[in-house]
């Protein structure tokens, strides 16, 4: 079953085309990973996904919902590159409204905090505003977020950027977790190698255009890593040292 | 998966206002206003104990209201558009928009409660700054300076800043905050302009000696809420004063243009990009 479905998508500012009809389906229970340079379209992509921008052309179905409606966001949660809140908050409290705007019941919202606050090793926080947070542990509390509500699909833009080697070990064994309950992992990322380790399905996206789409497997199976194959894929006409 | 639409609408709401009373621009007008009511207060006091009258004392209590309802309607003004502009505004700045609009609501729903956050406190301030000086001009002049008819002329101003909101928060979506405030105060400036200009004309009158700036002004009569009628007509109910409008009219139009303004904005930030 596709929990992701985008058909024709088409996106352009001005002349150019950033994507150019686009057509990927993400499958449920999985890690899909979307890969590409930079500008290659991967944050328009997903933005278009979460509906922050209107496509020129095309559709994209969250669950069989049109994205453009409210009801194709229940059960997704979303962690920008830099995830940011108002200073003013405390980390109970950021979470708290997560779990508000999810329509969580207090008695359950208060024990999903709990357990992702823990599981993230920041119940000592809790009631540290915002603001005297160190960066890497405002992106936990990014990350704690996606663990409120009952949530079925992930979306994470750049998750490994900016954080140390604890972080990335941590942030896949929570993502490796999160499968297992039988979530689906949308990742947008250019860091092959961690990729690598975590993902079942990848996309290759490059000037607007999706140049693969299946599984790790397929690629791994021609003898060659992630990273030569996107690089033959993305720069063909470069040698690989 | 069922979603409590009630508990977002809160949620959502009091994010607004946690948000929106850290203002330093509210902090400071709060305290100015209250310092002001005070001296307002000691100054009326020391009149009334040189001129004792009861007469007197009523004139004075009701002038002193009427010089501080003024002054609050128009601080009321300034933070329902700083409210308007900075409830979406700081969203941009700090790159915090994705994050509500990714949520399982309309934009509509984000909108409507980014308004009603602000409206609430506007309303709370306005409220507090009438009601206080009310009760120390009352027990400055020894006279109950408070009457029914202001609590029709407060629901009128709820009307009036409610609207100012709307109109500041559709500039927000497009300009930064100052622009947005300047382009606030020009819209506010020729809605006055045009309603003072047109509504000595009689209706035959609005098409003939058409010239450029008059077109504007019957464009703007016509289609924006005519917000300076509401004003007037919030003073003209506290002060038992006269007023010339047409009332089943002006409410008609007033409801009509208002809904139209709710409606547009919805179409913009419907189709805005992120």
């Amino acid at each position: 079953m596709n929990v992701i479905e985008i058909s024709s998508l088409k996106k352009s500012y001005g002349q150019d085309f950033t994507l150019a009809d686009v057509n990927l389906n993400v499958e449920s229970g999985k890690i899909f990973a979307l890969l590409g340079p930079n500008g290659a379209g991967k944050t328009t992509l997903v933005k278009l996904m979460l509906n922050l921008i209107k496509a020129d052309h095309g559709q994209v179905l969250i669950n069989n919902t049109a994205s453009n409606l409210a009801q194709s966001r229940m059960g997704l949660a979303f962690l920008p590159e830099k995830f940011n809140f108002f200073p003013f908050y405390t980390v109970r409290g950021v979470l708290e409204f997560f779990g508000s705007m999810k329509g969580l019941e207090k008695a359950t919202l208060k024990q999903q905090i709990d357990d992702a606050m823990t599981e993230l090793n920041i119940l000592e926080l809790q009631n540290r505003k915002l603001q005297t947070l160190s960066k890497g542990q405002i992106q936990r509390t990014g990350l704690a977020s996606l663990l409120i509500g009952d949530n079925k699909l992930l979306i994470l833009d750049e998750p490994f950027s900016g954080l140390d080697p604890i972080g990335m070990r941590d942030l896949k064994d929570i993502l490796k977790k999160q499968r297992e309950l039988g979530k689906t992992i949308f990742l947008n990322s250019h860091v092959l190698s961690e990729m690598e380790q975590i993902c079942d399905d990848v996309a290759i996206l490059n000037k607007g255009e999706i140049l693969f789409s299946g599984s790790l497997q397929t690629i791994l199976n021609k003898g060659e890593s992630l990273e030569d194959y996107f690089y033959h894929l993305v720069s063909p006409n470069r040698e690989i040292r | 998966m069922n979603i409590k639409i009630n508990a977002q609408y809160t949620a959502l709401i009091k994010d607004t206002i946690l948000k929106e009373l850290r203002s330093k621009t509210l902090i400071f007008i709060f305290i100015a206003t209250t310092l002001l009511i005070l001296l307002g207060h000691s100054l009326l006091k020391m009149y009334m104990q040189s001129n004792p009258d009861s007469g007197v004392a009523l004139i004075s209590g009701s002038n002193s209201l009427s010089l501080m309802f003024s002054i609050i309607n128009f601080w009321s003004l300034v933070i329902a558009g700083i409210f308007g502009i900075s409830s979406v505004r700081s969203d941009f700045q700090e790159k915090i928009i994705y994050q509500y609009l990714t949520f399982p609501i309309s934009r509509f729903q984000y909108m409507t409660c980014r308004i009603l956050g602000s409206w609430f406190l506007v309303f709370t301030y306005y409220l507090y700054s009438y009601l206080l000086s009310a009760l120390l001009f009352s027990l400055a002049s020894k006279t109950i300076v408070l009457h029914w008819n202001h609590l029709l002329s407060i629901a009128l101003m709820a009307i009036y800043t409610f609207l100012v909101i709307i109109i500041s928060f559709i500039y927000s979506l497009f300009a930064e905050k100052i622009p947005s405030f300047l382009l606030l105060f020009a819209t506010i400036a020729i809605i006055s302009f045009s309603t003072n200009t047109m509504r000595v004309l009689e209706f035959g009158e609005y098409l003939k000696d058409l010239n450029f700036f008059k077109m504007i002004g019957l464009i703007v009569y016509l289609i924006f809420p005519r917000i300076n009628y509401v004003s007037e007509l919030a003073s003209a109910v506290m002060f038992n004063e006269k007023i010339q409008l047409n009332l089943t009219l002006e409410s008609l139009h007033l409801l009509l243009t208002s809904s139209f303004l709710i409606f547009f904005t919805n179409i913009v930030i419907k189709k805005k990009d992120f």
